[in-house]
């Protein structure tokens, strides 16, 4: 059990991956010499040379492709994407590619390759350097999502991610890089299980990333000045979600709200709020409340975009019209 | 014969030349069955033909060692014949049905078998390019000595993986040899309308070997590929193969092709590769009769692989859920 | 000039309270000194008055909820020009809310008046329903509080295991609660003498029309003990000990709305026709449960007088904010040995003080009591000021 930052957790993750795997290779764009633009790959260069840790160029289309069919002979590819937003660019290698292999091609290979990326704002990154894309991964049938919130849990889900066999986005924060917590490389999170990381009775909110804390803050702001105790729910995978555990949260606190940092219209948020609206509908003691950043590119200016932000305001408001 | 450069690098036997016939006859007899079969209706989506360009196939397919691996295209069904698909699975996929390679999943353009090395056909153009890359990426670093070829048409030559693909083989010296089947047709325009440069002068952008063939010469179209797979396992880094060839039908069955001249026509008779195939084995003393049981045989080999695909079950819906995730142990449904 | 309404503390201790009701609607004017909304804390219902005249402009908390102080409840217009005025209060809900605006203010910001259902159509949650089915409960008798009259599963009458406590009641058990965990109580006790104290109302009471109760005689008793020891005149605060000097005695005052504590001002300096005075009227309103702000909260010591059961010893909790509350039992006709060691009969109370000992030792605590002890068994001081 060690105390460390969340990027240093995802390099350890590499790092044990790598070495306990021979077919483990990490690639991406500045990820062995430089060690990565957010140094998260810092040092596997030096410990794994440069067959195993492979400096690309600035090609996503084809450096995620290349991870698909190097995936597809016999490696397990891990693939650094600089900046979530850049993924646009390697849509076809995942989407008709990675995605589909399996199953277009009858059943007969697997594609064991997870693409990183780091997601989100907070940053004055600006409209093509912040966003939360997640949701479109989501949404295609063959590929799995995660997003880790804390050391611990960017640690254990990666290495269940290498361990997949199959193709998975590990979505990362960059805000969250530096956030220590306390990492036990013997725990095991596997993908597909969330986290009752609050136990509450009132109402129940459900996020993932960065917005976790948020929630977090706001249910302890709710409990202190109010009485209430919120249960708050981090998904850790969203697709598959663990739809179980949100819908006996519901079933206990008949009142649920689903936050996250990405824009609200057609996000993650907007199935699992149908989900529960159609699974637990008699449960329901108010409507299903989402909380997400408007529908907006991500502005640059720090004062928009503090007001852009999904805070611990805005989930309070969500809280408070829950117990309307 | 052949007005193109053409390196012959060693002999062909006769055997060796048998086997490249009898596989652009197969490739033939297929293509064409399935000609009369989609006009007929019983083949749904759609099929993009490759008659015309047989001896790039079979060229290719038999070059290709085992443990090496090949990534095609929509127009794929030659390339995977050439490997050894399963004629019955061929056509089974091709109905749709359960017994296909992809069990009804993907279809004419997604007809492969990993077993054989295909590590995919790909309806997206130009996406095989990279995936062959990572494909040879992976042989390298597990040292199999395999290498990976990808299969594409010059309607690819414009798109950016082709460009960023060449790039990043040659920064990492990979095994990789991107064969083009030009056949001067990008879909519905010619490929001089929809790319400025040419492949050669791209090849030399990237200080990569380019060796340009007679794509209707089955004969040079393999020894041309053996000799570049040889210098892939040399570790010398990857190399292009540029075939020129014709399409004789259009980009896919039901094109008219009103875009192209009817003085097209007489050229593409005289291109043929099944014709110079039969004329250089007259020549190395293949009989009439022998020739023709083989074309015979081809024939006989569709027709029955026909009938069984006509019967074979529909594919079970709920099975194909178990196909969009690979099962971790311990996993149910 | 758009300006909000907040939450207002209505006594030194207070953290939240409820809205009870809303006099007025959005769009409807208001004068200077009219009633806007009425509050309910642990001790009363409150009516509001505004200061100014206005236009009510939203409705952001609707009855029923606890709500922090401070937190805007609604917005007005006091009809001034100048630009809207942001509440500097942390909670907005209106304009922080990430949702689209619309989607916000179509359903909360204008509630309709009627609390119960059209008999077309029942609005009422899921959950809602699914226990009203399982529990045989007709809707179309429910009143819902929800957001337009919405039926939520609070608002269905269930057994005894599964009623969802009030606002009040929530509020209530958490100041009780705090009191236990906060507060580090001991407790002194006397039997007091009272036959003089009911031989004295008695004779007040014959002549004149503002009755003296048994408890106004206790009230000015712990008032002159108070003016007698102002040492003990103290309460415990975040910022410190609180000096008061006031003699305010409060009293607790059970009604069917529950539990109060009004506060007679001064009661040391004041005879005990002068409390009869106070108390009379302000009992009548704890009956209606209309106390007024300034008949609330403040003073050290309450007294909490059992006399009509049939109770030996009370041992009350002390009201968080004060420092002493006074337990008084019920008259008991004894016998006592007199000087001669004959049995004598006297009339008793059994009176326990609990004391808050951050502020009181026993010494400066029985000194109080003997005080207080004195006072009852000499009434006849408390018809006058000295």
């Amino acid at each position: 059990m060690t105390l460390m930052a969340y990027a240093h957790a995802v390099n350890l993750g590499l790092m044990d991956a790598l070495r306990a795997d021979d077919r483990v290779i990490v690639l991406g764009e500045d990820v062995a010499e430089a060690g990565g633009s957010f140094k998260v790959t810092r040092g596997l260069l030096e410990s794994y040379g440069a067959t195993r840790v492979i400096d690309t160029p600035i090609s996503e289309a084809t450096i995620v492709s290349a991870a698909v069919g190097a995936a597809m002979s016999g490696l397990r590819p891990v693939v650094e994407i600089m900046f979530m937003d850049f993924i646009t660019l390697a849509m076809d290698a995942l989407v008709n590619q990675a995605a589909k292999a399996r199953f277009m091609f009858g059943g007969k290979t697997s594609v064991p390759m997870v693409v990183r990326t780091p997601h989100g704002g907070g940053l004055s990154a600006g409209p093509q350097h912040s966003q939360c894309l997640e949701a479109w991964f989501a949404h295609v049938p063959g590929l799995k999502v995660v997003c880790p919130s804390t050391p611990q849990d960017a640690y254990s889900l990666l290495r269940s991610a290498i361990d997949d066999p199959d193709p998975v986005i590990f979505v990362e924060h960059k805000g969250l890089y530096g956030l220590r917590g306390e990492v036990d490389s013997s725990v095991k999170v596997p993908i597909g299980h969330a986290a009752v990381v609050r136990q509450g009775r009132a109402l129940t909110v459900v996020s993932y990333g960065a917005t976790v804390a948020v929630c977090l803050s706001a249910a302890k702001q709710l409990a202190e000045k109010n009485g209430i105790d919120a249960e708050v729910i981090d998904l850790r995978t969203l697709q598959p979600w663990d739809k179980a555990t949100v819908l006996a949260s519901v079933r206990k606190t008949h009142r649920v709200a689903i936050v996250h940092e990405a824009v609200q219209a057609f996000g993650v948020g907007a199935e699992i709020a149908a989900c529960i609206a159609e699974e637990a509908f008699d449960e329901l003691d108010a409507p299903v409340m989402r909380v997400g950043a408007p529908f907006m590119p991500v502005p640059f200016s720090r004062s928009l975009e503090k007001k852009y932000a999904v805070d611990e305001t805005k989930v309070l408001a969500a809280m408070h019209r829950l117990l309307l | 014969m052949g007005t193109f450069m053409s390196n012959i690098h060693s002999r062909i036997t006769l055997n060796e030349f048998k086997a490249l016939h009898e596989t652009m006859l197969l490739i033939r007899s297929v293509e064409s069955t399935l000609v009369k079969v989609f006009a007929n209706g019983e083949v749904p989506g759609f099929i993009h033909l490759s008659i015309g360009q047989e001896a790039v196939a079979a060229g290719v397919g038999c070059a290709i060692a085992p443990g090496d691996t090949l990534a095609t295209t929509h127009r794929g069904h030659g390339h995977v014949l050439a490997m050894g698909l399963d004629l019955e699975g061929f056509f089974k996929e091709i109905y749709g049905r359960n017994g296909g390679v992809c069990r009804g999943r993907g279809g004419s353009m997604h007809v492969s078998d990993m077993s054989l090395g295909i590590i995919g056909a790909n309806g997206i153009v130009g996406a095989g390019i990279p995936i062959a890359l990572g494909s040879s990426l992976a042989l390298r670093t597990r040292g199999t000595g395999g290498v990976s070829v990808a299969l594409f048409g010059d309607g690819a030559m414009a798109e950016g993986v082709l460009h960023e693909s060449m790039n990043f083989a040659k920064l990492l010296k990979l095994p990789l040899l991107l064969v083009c089947e030009n056949n001067g047709w990008s879909e519905f325009s010619p490929t001089d309308r929809q790319f400025s440069g040419s492949l050669a002068g791209m090849s030399a952008a990237f200080n990569i070997p380019h060796e340009c063939v007679d794509g209707n010469d089955v004969e040079a179209v393999w020894h041309a590929c053996k000799g570049a797979l040889k210098e892939l396992r040399g570790g010398n880094g990857p190399r292009i193969l540029e075939c020129m060839t014709h399409r004789v039908r259009g980009h896919f069955e039901g094109d008219a092709q009103k875009y192209r001249q009817k003085t097209e026509q007489s050229l593409l008779e005289s291109a043929d590769p099944i014709a110079r195939s039969e004329y250089r084995l007259k020549e190395l003393g293949c009989t009439e009769d022998e020739l023709h049981r083989m074309k015979i045989h081809s024939e006989e080999r569709v027709s029955a692989a026909l009938i069984e695909a006509r019967s074979d079950a529909e594919p079970d819906f709920a099975e194909a859920f178990h196909d969009v995730h690979t099962p971790v142990p311990g996993e149910t449904l | 000039m758009r300006k909000p309404f907040l939450m207002p503390k209505l006594g030194l201790t207070m953290t939240e309270g409820s809205i009870v009701e809303w006099k007025l609607k959005p769009g409807q004017a208001f004068n200077r000194g009219q009633i806007i909304f009425v509050v309910e804390t642990d001790k009363s219902a409150v009516d509001i008055e505004s200061e100014r005249a206005g236009v009510v402009l939203e409705i952001v908390h609707l009855p029923g909820k606890a709500v922090s102080v401070g937190e805007v409840l609604g917005y007005w217009d006091d009809e001034e020009g100048g630009a809207n005025s942001e509440s500097v209060v942390e909670f907005n809900l209106q304009k922080t809310s990430a949702t689209p605006v619309t989607a916000v203010d179509s359903v909360e910001v204008f509630p309709t008046q009627h609390q119960g259902n059209d008999i077309k159509r029942i609005v009422a949650t899921p959950f809602a329903r699914r226990l009203a089915r399982k529990f045989n409960i007709d809707l179309h008798k429910v009143s819902g509080s929800g957001p337009n009259g919405r039926i939520k599963a609070a608002d269905l009458p269930l057994g005894p295991a599964t009623t969802q406590p009030t606002a009040s009641q929530l509020i209530l058990a958490k100041r009780l609660v705090g009191a236990k965990q906060n507060i580090p109580h001991f407790y002194l006790s006397l039997e007091v003498e009272v036959s003089e104290l009911l031989a004295l109302r008695l004779q007040l009471n014959s002549d004149v029309d503002v009755r003296v109760s048994v408890n106004d005689l206790f009230v000015a008793a712990a008032g002159r003990a108070l003016l007698d020891c102002p040492q003990v005149d103290r309460v415990w605060s975040e910022d410190g000990i609180i000096r008061l000097g006031s003699t305010d005695v409060g009293i607790a005052v059970h009604s069917p709305q529950g539990l109060f504590a009004p506060i007679v001002r001064g009661a040391g300096r004041m005879t005990v026709r002068q409390i009869a005075e106070k108390t009379r009227p302000m009992l009548e309103r704890v009956r209606k449960g209309r106390l007024n702000a300034r008949e609330m909260g403040g003073g050290a010591l309450t007294i909490s007088n059992a006399g009509m059961f049939d109770v030996t010893y009370i041992t009350p909790i002390i009201n968080p904010g004060q420092a002493m509350i006074l337990g008084i039992g019920s008259v008991r006709e004894v016998f006592r040995p007199d000087v001669n060691c004959l049995p004598s009969l006297r009339r008793e109370v059994g009176v326990v003080l609990a004391c808050d000992h951050r502020i009181l030792d026993g010494v400066a605590a029985l000194n109080f009591l003997q005080h207080f002890k004195k006072r009852v068994q000499q009434p006849q001081l408390l018809t006058t000021l000295e």
